[in-house]
This record gives structure tokens, C-alpha cells and sequence, in this order.
């Protein structure tokens, strides 16, 4: 009997933790390069079986996961912004080492270095990229292949990292930045991608979606809450019966 | 739970940031040399409860991790230095730069402020004033017995004096630009003032080097466009509102938590 009440409170309290997930999607969506997460529950038949075997009847969020699906690429008209379209991204030096970004809006620092917002370097295949001449910074073109052209001279290949098709090798670490967790080591894998210049990549997160997910996800909650109420009744009942 | 309540509460912050930089943006829709802004989003730091990858407790490794995030921040707000429209004036002292570059001006203080809005006028010394009364840097001053003043596409200033035939060159123009010019501070006044991260002026002739070129007799209208920021405003009320709803929820959850014990 106890039993039920603390499997319905584990419903509740993997819930909130979905909730939380949810609504970090939610505020993320006009966030650019967003990839908005996905919470995992124990599948209904994993907890069946484990019912059955008469283990323990605990839900629980299990993982999140990145939903890596194209956003929706916008037209901005500014020569520094760039949308990856496909597979890939942007990698970047931090001075936290590299870290990969699908957030494409950069500026040139004093130097003719091309950053994001947070400071951090786009790197090209030769360390950071960086236009040589501060006067040339107008004729800036990049090719979808990523080539970086200053007037009529290829001066570098922005890297794009394209990473094997399992999804969990990357991590977030907030200022849209992902980071490589520690066991995948492979990089460089061919990709189909296309840089875009004078377009940013927006948020994947669909707020219908989301506000769908909530409002599941507020009657999950309600409904292990009338659980718990039911089974503190019967509880009750048998106290009083006994009486 | 109460963790959602903030994720949601710097949603609506972040959305509120946005309606504030479309508001001004549209404010400034009929404003010369105006340049929009845009405000640039982050998201927050994660809190990583397992890592992808790592040693699950039966042995195994584990497929995803559990990564809960804690909302956006604005990250910047920078100006977007696109080409606004031209409109035609007639006017001899409104200039337009057709490319990058900046008009140079002197502030009282003696130090140079840089401006896209070429609608000039000339102070009682003759000389070449933005409408606050700003003398272009280098100055330029025109006789008043001029009858004519052609400005050409490099910047030359060149007068006709009554009775002369040859125009006699007054002046020339000269534009600064910055290899970063969204690090700008923008001063109002339709002024921009360099800082570490705009880097230091490179002035050049116009027509030169990448600078763009003067015309005269046009003006340059803002760069913001009505359609566009319409709807961004839309896409920002519609953000705010879900946002408001994910705490209107939060809060039901946290209602139903109190209810559990009656």
C-alpha cells in the first residue's frame, strides 16, 4: 500500500524535473542556434516489467536529449551573421578550450578577429579567424563550403565540426555553447552542410509544442496528486474501519 | 519547482528586453541615419545531473545524461549597420554615404563623434554643421557669395563664385570606419562615440579602399524596416505570454502540491 503512495510521489517529482525542462525550452525560443531538449522517461513497459518482478515501481526522468533539428533560418542582411544549413557546427576557442556553437551571429573584435557576442573566436582552419587588413572588412564574403573571401583572396576555411550521427556526444554548457563529452573523441566526419551569410539560424523550439507538453505535463502531475489523495483515503478508511 | 518559476520569470525578462529594442527601433523609423538594434540571447548554465556517456548504476554506460537548464540572458545589444533607404532631397547639403563609413564630426569638447545622418546645414561662419551645430571634421567652410556647391562622389566640396566659370575646391570629405562598428556606443544625436571594441578609426577618402561614396542631394532614411519589427513584436508578445502561462502553471503545480495533504 505504502508502496503506491511513494511511486506516485516519484511520479511527481519526475514531473517538476520535466517541467523545469520544458520551460527552459520555452524561454529559450527567440534564442539563436537553441536546441531545445527533449526530457526521457522510463518507457511504460520497462516499468511494467520491473512491476512485475516485483522491483522497485519508481518513475523517473531518465535523460534529456538534445533535439538536434535544423531552426528556422532568418534573413538578417548583416554580412556577419551566418546560418549553417544541415549538418555541423561552428567551432570556437574559449579560454575554456574549444566549444562548438550553431549560433551564428559575429562581430570583428579590435583586432579583425571574428567573435561572438560572449568574446569568443570562430576558428578557421588555421587557428582563429581574422581579416588582415582592417580595410577590407566590406568585401567579407563566405561561400557555402565555408570559404572566408576578403576582396578576391580565399584567406581561410571557417571549421565546421560534424559530429557521428549519435546525438549524445555533445553536452550543453549555456551561452549556447555545446561541449564534446568526454568519451567521444571523433571528429571530422563528412557532412552535408551549407553556410549561409546574411542569415541566422533561430531557436528549433516549437512554442505549440511546448505549451502542448505543459499542459500534459500539468495534468501528469494533477493526476499522480489525486493518486496519492486516493490512496491516503483508502488508508484512512482502514484506520477508521479498524477503529 | 521553484527553479521553474525563475526559468520562466528571465523569459519574460529577456522577451520584455526585446519589446523595449523593437520599441525604440520603431520610434526611430523616420529618424536619418538611423540603424536598428537587435538584442542577442543566450542561454543559461546547465545543471548536469549525469553526464551522457558516464557509468550507469547497473554497470552500463549511460545513453543520455540529465542536463536541466536554467533559462536565457541577453548577451548584447548591438546596431545592425545594413544600408537604409535613400530618399531623394534636392537639398546641396544633405549628403548620403553609399557603402560603410562614417561622417566625422567635432564635439564642443574637442573630441571627433562619428554619424550616418548627412543632413547638413551651414552655421553663421559658413561652415558645415550637422543639425545639432556639429562642424564637419575636417571643417569645411563655404563663402557666402557662393551661388553653387557641387559635392562629388570622392568627397571634393567645390563652389561657384559669382562670376567665375571654374568651380574653386573648398574642401574634402573625409569618412572613418571601424573594423567593428556594432561595438560602437551609440550617443543619441544620431552620434556614434568609438570604444575598445569598435577598435580605432581608419579614415579614408571616399570611393577609396572600401569606403563607400558621397551623393549629394539624397539622405539617408533609418535602416528599420515597419513589416520586420511588426513581427518580432508579435513573435515577442506571443514568447512573453507563454512564459507568463509556464509560471501561471508552476504555480497550479506548486497549489496542488500544498492540496496533496487536506
Amino acid at each position: 500500500m505504502l508502496e503506491g503512495l511513494f511511486s506516485a510521489a516519484s511520479g511527481m517529482v519526475s514531473v517538476i524535473q520535466a517541467q523545469q525542462i520544458i520551460i527552459n525550452n520555452i524561454a529559450n525560443v527567440a534564442t539563436p542556434g537553441f536546441k531545445k531538449d527533449i526530457p526521457v522517461y522510463r518507457s511504460f513497459s520497462t516499468i511494467l516489467q520491473k512491476k512485475l518482478e516485483r522491483r522497485e515501481s519508481i518513475s523517473e526522468v531518465e535523460g534529456t536529449f538534445v533535439d538536434f533539428s535544423q531552426g528556422e533560418i532568418e534573413s538578417t542582411g548583416r554580412r556577419l551573421d551566418l546560418a549553417i544549413r544541415g549538418e555541423g557546427f561552428f567551432a570556437l576557442l574559449t579560454p575554456q578550450g574549444i566549444a562548438y556553437t550553431r549560433a551564428g551571429s559575429f562581430t570583428l573584435d579590435n583586432k579583425g578577429r571574428l567573435t561572438t557576442p560572449q568574446g569568443y573566436f570562430l576558428l578557421g582552419t588555421r587557428g582563429p579567424l581574422t581579416i588582415p587588413s582592417l580595410r577590407e572588412t566590406s568585401q567579407f564574403k563566405v561561400s557555402p563550403e565555408g570559404e572566408v573571401i576578403v576582396g578576391e583572396k580565399v584567406i581561410d576555411r571557417i571549421r565546421v565540426e560534424v559530429f557521428p550521427a549519435t546525438p549524445f556526444s555533445l553536452y550543453k554548457v549555456g551561452e549556447n555553447l555545446f561541449k564534446l563529452g568526454a568519451k567521444t573523441s571523433m571528429r571530422g566526419v563528412k557532412g552535408n552542410y551549407l553556410i549561409k551569410q546574411g542569415y541566422l539560424e533561430l531557436s528549433n523550439v516549437d512554442i505549440v509544442q511546448e505549451m502542448v507538453d505543459l499542459i500534459a505535463n500539468f495534468r501528469l502531475y494533477e493526476a499522480a496528486q489525486k493518486a496519492i489523495q486516493l490512496q491516503d483515503a483508502t488508508l484512512g478508511k482502514i484506520c477508521s474501519e479498524l477503529q | 519547482m521553484l527553479r521553474a518559476l525563475w526559468t520562466a520569470a528571465a523569459g519574460m525578462k529577456a522577451q520584455q528586453l526585446f519589446i523595449d529594442t523593437i520599441a525604440n527601433n520603431l520610434a526611430n523609423v523616420n529618424t536619418t541615419g538611423f540603424k536598428k538594434s537587435r538584442v542577442e540571447f543566450q542561454d543559461l548554465l546547465y545543471q548536469t545531473i549525469n553526464i551522457a556517456g558516464g557509468k550507469a548504476p547497473g554497470g552500463g554506460q549511460l545513453p543520455v545524461g540529465i542536463q536541466i537548464g536554467h533559462g536565457v540572458q541577453p548577451v548584447g545589444i548591438g546596431k545592425l549597420f545594413t544600408q537604409g533607404e535613400i530618399t531623394e532631397t534636392q537639398n546641396p547639403l544633405d549628403l548620403v554615404i553609399e557603402g560603410d563609413g562614417f561622417f566625422q564630426v567635432l564635439q564642443p569638447d574637442g573630441s571627433v563623434a562619428y554619424t550616418r545622418d548627412g543632413a547638413f546645414k551651414l552655421d553663421k561662419d559658413g561652415r558645415m554643421v550637422t543639425a545639432n551645430g556639429l562642424p564637419l571634421e575636417p571643417e569645411i567652410i563655404i563663402p557666402p557669395e557662393a551661388t553653387n556647391i557641387s559635392i562629388s562622389h570622392d568627397g571634393t566640396v567645390s563652389i561657384l563664385l559669382p562670376g567665375d566659370t571654374t568651380p574653386q575646391e573648398v574642401g574634402q570629405i573625409t569618412l572613418a570606419k571601424f573594423i567593428n562598428p556594432a561595438g560602437l556606443q551609440s550617443m543619441g544625436y544620431n552620434l556614434y562615440k568609438p570604444t575598445d571594441a569598435s577598435g580605432e578609426a581608419i579614415t579614408g577618402t571616399p570611393g577609396l579602399e572600401g569606403f563607400g561614396i558621397v551623393s549629394q542631394g539624397f539622405l539617408e532614411m533609418s535602416n528599420v524596416q515597419v513589416v520586420e519589427e511588426m513581427a518580432n513584436m508579435i513573435i515577442a508578445q506571443r514568447a512573453y505570454e507563454i512564459n507568463s502561462k509556464a509560471i501561471q502553471t508552476t504555480d497550479e503545480m506548486l497549489r496542488i502540491a500544498n492540496n496533496l495533504r487536506r
